[in-house]
């Protein structure tokens, strides 16, 4: 039987009152890209920590390739390899002494292809991790994750602090070394434009531990923005009545709507429906109203995020 | 195993070097003082009154040394443990591949080479001192009077390493008290020497605070609060 490389099952953690997941079960297959992603505070971090097994959930577990994430054999953490955020390595060794004490621990240890990434930073091997950028160290902590040969790669906020060069010459190595779609990778990342060029599937958190996964092309191509024109909204009741469901979360009382915005000039609907359907909420809201007031909205990844998550 | 040892000591050496040459060159400085010391005062007195006054008044010419093996072993401590939990990086080891036990064990055990070497470097510097001014009968009596600044010494770098490794401010408490109730009937004000049938409890505790250490080092590895 085949395991996955992460499953989680009926997951429970809270912070004091604060509920952040209640019976949270996933899946992580094999050979794919999966990008985390939530707002601030829905737990993107407390699910990473719990994977790398740094934090004990309240209630469920989560399995790294059948082992409990908490007591992951030391065999099993050879076939991990984790990014700590802020790209966190030992600061007092110079780049050839964290190599060699990396490959100690490592059989699959492959030299060549941390060297390959840190040459390019054109520093003598003897130069320490401490006197280098954000960007450079980056550059080592990967160098060290792909020589590790990890089957599973967990990448917490690997774009923290990184330029815009940086990043895409992080993601541009790690697209490189991952194209045998031997590996499964779980990342989170704040700039959500480099998922786009990456990632396979998407795993939305939304607060209260909701969660949805879906393929990266299927999300863009089926979530859809609909503007409506405020003055197209006639009276104050209804107006107010938009504004009020912008505040909240709209897919709780609306049946095809997933989030609203309000905008000075005009509401924004997101949706995986149909306009039609989008419409059909606004009539039972008492919006009289023709097809053409709603004008679709091209969006990128990110304005598909923010849509998706809302802005508050 | 020793593949996993020789790679953490490694690591250990290269991180707390600096601090390591510190702390030896403060302890030679140290055991000149005592010896530039004791020649002043064979120089103002006759010897037989200063071996009077250590032999029979009891007084410790190599007091200055008191408090030194738990300072050293206090500061030794912040520099080996406190680069790892600084942005929580101890979260790197505890990633490798081995053992967490013999990972947590071969950070110790290298502390506590380092001090015992330390240690036995600045007493036994202190000995040979005191042997050039005092009979050979002395040493022994003196040697007894350093053991229980020493065995302080220890116990401040694992109760040190306990307070640092520990992320529940109780126990990091429980850490600090503990160690307080060790150290400090070990610098009692007792005749020199006073120990010297009393070491067995002292000593057997070593390992076993040691081992101790594990539950602080789990603590941190799956914690149920942050």
């Amino acid at each position: 039987m085949t395991v996955n490389p992460v499953s989680v099952e009926h997951l429970f953690h809270s912070y004091g009152p604060k509920i952040i997941y209640q019976d949270l079960s996933l899946e992580f297959e094999p050979g794919k890209i999966y990008g985390l992603l939530g707002k601030n505070g829905v737990g993107k971090t407390t699910l990473i920590k719990i994977l790398m097994g740094f934090l004990k959930p309240k209630a469920g577990f989560c399995r790294i390739f059948g082992d409990l994430a908490n007591a992951i054999s030391p065999a099993t953490r050879a076939r991990v390899g984790l990014l700590f955020e802020r790209h966190l390595t030992y600061n007092f060794f110079s780049i050839a002494q964290v190599e060699r004490f990396m490959a100690r621990f490592y059989p699959k240890w492959k030299r060549e292809r941390y060297y390959e990434l840190v040459d390019l930073l054109g520093l003598p091997s003897n130069h320490k991790i401490s006197w280098m950028s954000e960007g450079q160290r980056s550059q080592v902590v990967l160098g060290l994750i792909l020589a590790q040969d990890p089957e599973l790669l967990i990448l917490d906020d690997y774009s923290m602090g990184l330029d815009a060069g940086y990043r895409r010459l992080f993601v541009d190595y790690l697209r490189e070394h991952l194209k045998d779609g031997q590996h499964t990778v779980i990342l989170t990342s704040h700039v959500i434009q480099d998922m786009n060029r990456f990632v396979d599937d998407v795993v939305f958190l939304r607060r209260g531990g909701e969660v949805t996964v879906t393929g990266l092309e299927a999300f863009s191509s089926n979530f859809h923005c609909f503007r409506l024109p405020r003055d197209m909204v006639k009276g104050e009741v209804l107006q107010s009545k938009l504004a009020k469901l912008a505040c909240q979360s709209a897919g709780r009382t609306l049946e095809h709507i997933i989030n609203l915005e309000e905008h000075a000039s005009y509401f924004e609907l997101f949706t995986f429906n149909t306009k039609e359907e989008v419409l059909r909420d606004l009539e039972g809201l008492g919006l009289k109203a023709s097809p053409p007031i709603l004008t679709e909205v091209a969006m990128d990844l990110e304005d598909a995020f923010v849509g998706y998550t809302g802005r508050h | 195993m020793f593949n996993v040892l020789a790679a953490i000591f490694s690591k250990e050496y290269v991180k707390t070097r600096t601090s390591m040459l510190i702390l030896f060159a403060l302890g030679i400085s140290l055991a000149a003082v005592i010896y530039f010391d004791l020649n002043r005062l064979f120089m103002l007195d006759h010897p037989e009154i200063v071996w009077y006054h250590t032999l029979d008044l009891k007084q410790i010419p190599y007091g200055i040394f008191k408090y030194l093996p738990m300072l050293s072993a206090t500061v030794f401590c912040f520099c080996q443990f406190l680069p790892e939990m600084r942005d929580e990086r101890l979260r790197i080891s505890l990633h490798l591949p081995c053992p967490l036990g013999l990972l947590l064990l071969a950070h110790i055990v290298y502390g506590l080479i380092f001090l015992m070497a330390l240690m036995i470097a600045e007493s036994g510097a202190i000995l040979i001192i005191l042997g050039r001014k005092y009979p050979l009968a002395y040493l022994p009596e003196a040697f007894w009077t350093m053991l229980p600044w020493c065995l302080a010494g220890i116990y401040a770098y694992l109760c040190c390493a306990w307070v640092l490794l520990e992320p529940k401010k109780k126990t990091k408490v429980l850490g600090l008290i503990l160690g307080v109730c060790i150290c400090t009937p070990l610098f009692q004000h007792y005749t020199p020497g006073a120990f010297s049938t009393a070491y067995l409890p002292f000593i057997l505790g070593i390992p076993l605070l040691t081992v101790s250490l594990f539950l602080p080092a789990l603590h941190f590895r799956t914690r149920e609060v942050e």
